[in-house]
């Protein structure tokens, strides 16, 4: 299992956090186009969609080879090892 | 009206174009506004962050009035085709995908066995499938049976513009359809275009001779001013050819001659 140091810092004003400090936070490994990325685990198609860069215009999603529609995507967990592609239109004839 | 009748879907203009190898976004929306096209082709490929222009869903949708056509290129088997028309479904919410597999990139013929088996499964699914297919009358007939929506015969070799070098097949698999034949790829010059809508074709599909024209936009006019003049052509009954010369003056009753 594989582990990140994160930095988490209480930014209340009246410093009213549960915790200020560093955390270590579980990653999981996937293929994102082709490529393999660390991500954290409990990460949401949703959340890959931003840290792909394509959370604003409208992609095809699939995972492992099943299409992920967009009202699912905020609920899909993604684990070790998955294979997401991300999809658009391009120029074709 | 003389719309193309592609399902249940009307279409005034008979001119699909295709999106690739344009120089940039904008010459091909100024090649699609200017063509008066209503079904274009699109190819779906993974997302670069890196060149987020080559998205085409968002600027084409802006155009309005014009319906997706997504291909399959990239497949080189009916399983990998039929997935890339589901996926693309997804995306785009069109029924109407171009079945396009070629598995040799030196020639990019199709294939007609994969081809077949991608468009009956497709066709049983509700797509409306419009097949890239070589120019072969018995491949065009069993498309047919199975619930294509037309068939995309080639006139030549993908981005070759060698014309309509198939043109004696295209005019058997004309002659013997009951659905739309529409030659795909190969067409170089609106004269062609032209001469393919004299034939009998419903339509044409045309990407590389417009997008490599110095002047992208004003080649998607003429291409459709072509289409639009075979067609009336078509309609208005093309004369037929003589073996012999038929005088049109005539030919007694000329000044010193014996009545």
């Amino acid at each position: 299992m594989r582990y990140r140091v994160e930095h988490v810092y209480c930014a209340a004003p009246d410093g009213a956090c549960n915790y200020s400090g560093r955390t270590l936070m579980k990653m999981i490994s996937i293929t994102l186009n082709g490529e393999r990325r660390d991500i954290p685990d409990g990460s949401t198609v949703t959340g890959i969609l931003a840290l792909a860069g394509a959370g604003q215009q409208p992609v095809a999603v699939v995972v492992n080879e099943q299409i992920v529609r967009p009202a699912d995507r905020e609920t899909s967990l993604l684990k070790e090892n998955d294979q997401v592609d991300v999809l658009v239109f391009a120029g074709g004839g | 009206m003389d719309s193309l009748q592609l399902g249940t879907y009307e279409f005034s203009s008979r001119l699909i174009l295709g999106t690739g190898k344009f120089s940039s976004t904008r010459a091909m929306l100024d090649a699609v506004r200017a063509s008066g096209t209503g079904l274009v082709t699109v190819a779906l490929r993974r997302f670069n962050r890196e060149q987020a222009e080559d998205d085409l869903f968002g600027p084409l949708s802006e155009i309005g009035g014009i319906t997706l056509m997504p291909n399959t290129s990239g497949a080189a088997t009916a399983r990998e085709a039929v997935r890339a028309a589901h996926i693309s479904r997804e995306l785009s919410g069109s029924p109407f995908v171009k079945v396009e597999i070629h598995p040799n990139p030196h020639h990019l013929m199709p294939d007609p066995i994969e081809t077949w088996e991608a468009c009956r499964i497709l066709a049983s699914e509700g797509f409306l499938v419009m097949p890239y297919i070589p120019a072969d009358p018995v491949l065009a007939k069993r498309l047919e049976d199975v619930g294509c929506t037309s068939v995309m015969p080639l006139g030549s070799a993908i981005g070759s513009g060698q014309g309509l070098s198939t043109a004696g097949m295209l005019k058997i698999i004309i002659r013997d359809s009951s659905i739309p034949v529409i030659v795909d790829a190969g067409l170089r010059s609106p004269s062609e275009a032209c001469a393919a809508m004299e034939m009998g074709c419903a339509a044409v599909l045309v990407n590389s001779a417009i997008a490599v024209a110095n002047d992208p936009t004003a080649m998607a006019s003429a291409f459709a001013e072509a289409v639009q003049a075979g067609r009336r052509a078509k309609r208005a009954g093309v004369m037929p050819r003589s073996g012999t010369a038929v005088a049109t003056s005539p030919l007694t009753s000329f000044l010193g001659t014996a009545p």
